[in-house]
């Protein structure tokens, strides 16, 4: 048998991917440990078929994208220059706990308030920030179904 | 946790009773639950703590079931409290096992007999006069106040990172807040699930985590909008509340609860998020900290403003 290496230094191969793990873990759960838990295990089989909606998760989340939508918010905010609301609240800084909580204080600004500002950040701030998060709901919402115990094919 | 819980359970009664059985209980997730039999018969559920999950103390819970029950209220009886975490790792309290059944959230066979009484024992709950049995000083202009900042807290004390929509939640629920009479002993998780019966009639009302002093509007709506949601239709909550309680909630009132309800429960899912990473790395941590987190969030956010 020859053998041949990868850049990586792995036999080329032979190295198992991310995916196939998951998979692996989510078949062996299904067909193996999830038949095999007695009828009067509820908390187990609970925490089985959670454990199932993770491994699907994990294999078919896209990578980490928090990055991108702090910068993005970070941009609303510089266009917001004008915004009396914002020119109280935002220096700039692109970390993100700045960010975040500049967001978080804009939107709470105007809840209280009637006005042009107001009506700025919830017509342009706010839909991102909601946006952002049914995005990442697109993901994370099926781990729900797991969560009550429900095996979604 | 047998060994160390068998000592403490003969300390705490005065003898040398064996503990026979112990098996965990597939409910709930702000505390692992234990069935526990002795030698003799005593049957108990010990119920531990998950390392400050939902950003709730089991002292508070033995608080408000010992004064409930002492009001007449259909309560397991609570016997010892151990705040330490010395004995099994967490704080724990231990009550009497009560024979029964508990219906699943998404079990809609509740019998109509049984659904009458759950109302007329919350509504019981609601009305009990507590001054003679809690130490407090919240009053009705405070009350609602009181919780929106106990949770914005909870999630404030999670989480290093803000989450606007729930600075957005917690400001609106203040300029929302609706007038209250007179403070009320509020469940803060009632329905199905959360009690059990004997098919026709309440034999104890669980879960008393959650409970505090407030409007029992909160209780009503979250029926209707959460626990209960599952189990029959929001118009026929409503209708039974009516007819049992004389208890009529207006659309004002279902929208700011709801509001209200889903702003709590977003903030008390959080804490799962940090549990997860270090001392539960259970499945329902993970779950409960990020999908349920955000589901909750998202709702508060429709509410509010789409």
């Amino acid at each position: 048998m020859s053998e041949r290496s990868d850049p990586a230094g792995h036999v080329a191969g032979m190295r198992l991917d991310d995916d196939e793990l998951w998979r692996c873990v989510e078949a062996t759960l299904i067909d193996v440990i999830l038949p095999a838990i007695g009828g009067d295990e509820a908390w187990a089989r609970t925490a089985a078929v959670q454990l199932i909606g993770l491994a699907r998760y994990a294999a078919r989340r896209p990578s980490d994208d928090i990055g991108s939508q702090i910068d993005e918010l970070a941009a609303v905010l510089d266009s917001l220059t004008a915004n009396s609301i914002v020119v109280e609240i935002w220096r700039g800084g692109r970390s993100l706990t700045e960010v975040l909580a500049a967001t978080g204080a804009a939107l709470a600004a105007a809840v209280t308030r009637d006005d042009p500002a107001a009506d700025e950040i919830r017509a342009v701030l706010r839909p991102v920030v909601v946006r952002q998060l049914d995005d990442e709901l697109a993901h994370t919402s099926p781990l729900v179904a797991a969560f009550r115990g429900r095996l979604d094919a | 946790m047998r060994e160390p819980l068998e000592r403490w359970l003969r300390e705490q009664r005065g003898d040398h009773e064996r503990l026979v059985e112990l098996r965990r209980i597939a409910t709930g997730n702000s505390r692992a639950n234990w069935f526990a039999q002795l030698d003799d018969g005593s049957r108990y559920v010990v119920r531990v703590e998950q390392g400050g999950v939902f950003g709730t103390s089991s002292a508070d819970e033995f608080l408000f079931m010992r004064a409930a029950g002492a009001l007449g209220c259909p309560v397991a009886p609570v016997r010892w409290f151990e705040p330490t975490g010395a004995v099994v790792g967490q704080p724990f309290f231990v009550m009497d096992w009560v024979d029964g059944a508990a219906t699943g959230r998404d079990d809609r066979s509740m019998s109509s007999e049984l659904a009458d009484d759950f109302v007329r024992r919350l509504d019981e709950l609601h009305r009990t006069p507590w001054s003679a049995h809690l130490d407090a000083t919240v009053t009705p202009a405070d009350a609602t106040h009181v919780q929106i900042e106990r949770w914005y807290r909870v999630y404030r004390d999670a989480s290093e990172l803000v989450v606007p929509l729930l600075e957005e939640g917690a400001v609106w629920l203040h300029a929302h807040a609706p007038s209250l009479e007179c403070v009320a002993i509020v469940h803060g998780d009632p329905g199905p699930g959360n009690f059990v019966h004997d098919g026709r009639r309440v034999l104890a009302l669980t879960d008393w985590e959650f409970t505090h002093l407030g409007d029992p509007m909160e209780d009503w709506v979250y029926l209707v909008s959460m626990r209960g949601a599952r189990t029959m239709a929001g118009d026929e909550w409503l209708a039974r509340f009516q007819r049992i309680s004389g208890v009529t909630v207006t659309d004002d009132a279902l929208h700011y609860w709801s509001v209200f309800n889903f702003f709590k429960g977003a903030c008390a899912n959080i804490t799962c998020r940090g549990i997860f990473s270090t001392v539960n790395p259970a499945p329902n941590m993970a779950i409960i900290g990020t999908a349920l987190h955000q589901t909750y969030v998202r709702q508060v956010a429709a509410l509010i403003g789409g």
